[in-house]
């Protein structure tokens, strides 16, 4: 195992499995490097692949519009041994962020084929790698919902009265 | 005569109060209508005068993105404060970003 698959070993999506059950889902992905600017999926674009991250920083962004003229803004940034693109395992498969590469990247592509077919085959792995997910996505979540609370709660400053 | 005197007297008093008051009258319409347009006039007047200067107005978009991003990674961080430690305070707690202030 090289220094670069280690990184994506350590990946939070890969938690709990053993080094075997870890080897087996880390070898369905290709590895690819893209250089800094380079647009690895669109919003609303088939999610028909996982990225986990070796080395590098990818920017995940939303359009937002800016004295009319749109703009992609960032939401969150994505560090070496991260997962993105975890649309390609969840339902309608749509990727609903734009990812762009910010600094020069290595990455392991993981097709949604192919990763499918051993979730389903292999109950202990597919129910590992679903509660990773589960854990993730529901991190997000909250981070999300602590992020718009923020926001409400400064609007409803500005508006009626606050601190 | 002096009598007479008396009479036209109070005939003029009565014209001239009656014309008064019928001026009143007539002036009185003119001065309720022109009431809103003053009012009208005197609240744009003022809004005018306080209007709040935008300090963003003549600042390039690439710096307002810039400082965008800037709000989103402090507001990331204070989430994730709130997350490890959930409390009111976290949640509330302030950031430097300049977007933040109202």
């Amino acid at each position: 195992m090289t220094a670069n698959t280690t990184a994506a070993a350590g990946c939070d999506l890969l938690e709990g499995l053993a080094d075997k059950e870890r080897d087996r889902v880390l070898a369905l992905g290709e590895k690819v490097t893209a250089k800094s600017g380079a647009v690895l999926f669109t919003l609303g674009e088939e999610a028909d692949r996982l990225y986990i991250l070796e080395a590098g920083q990818v920017n995940l962004a939303l359009p937002m519009t800016v004295r009319g003229t749109e703009k992609d803004v960032l939401v969150e940034e994505k560090n070496r041994g991260e997962m993105l693109g975890w649309s390609a395992l969840v339902p309608p498969h749509k990727f609903t962020l734009t990812a762009k590469v910010a600094v020069d990247a290595e990455l392991l592509v993981l097709p949604r084929g192919k990763l499918g077919d051993l979730i389903n085959n292999d109950a202990r792995i597919g129910h590992l790698l679903m509660r990773n997910l589960a854990t993730l996505v529901g991190q997000r979540l909250v981070k999300t919902q602590t992020m718009w609370v923020r926001e409400i709660q400064r609007a409803v400053d500005s508006r009626f009265g606050g601190r | 005569m002096l009598a007479t005197a008396a009479i036209i007297g109070l005939v003029v008093w009565f014209l001239g109060v009656g014309l008064v008051l019928g001026l009143g009258a007539f002036s009185e319409p003119d001065m309720v209508e022109a009431k809103p347009e003053a009012m009208v006039a005197k609240s744009e007047f003022f809004a005018a005068e306080n209007r709040i200067p935008d300090p963003w107005h003549n600042v390039p978009i690439d710096l307002i993105l810039s400082q965008l991003e800037h709000h989103i990674r402090l507001e990331d961080a204070a989430a994730e404060s709130f997350m490890h430690e959930p409390s009111k305070q976290s949640l509330r707690a302030r950031t430097l970003s300049s977007l933040s202030f109202n």
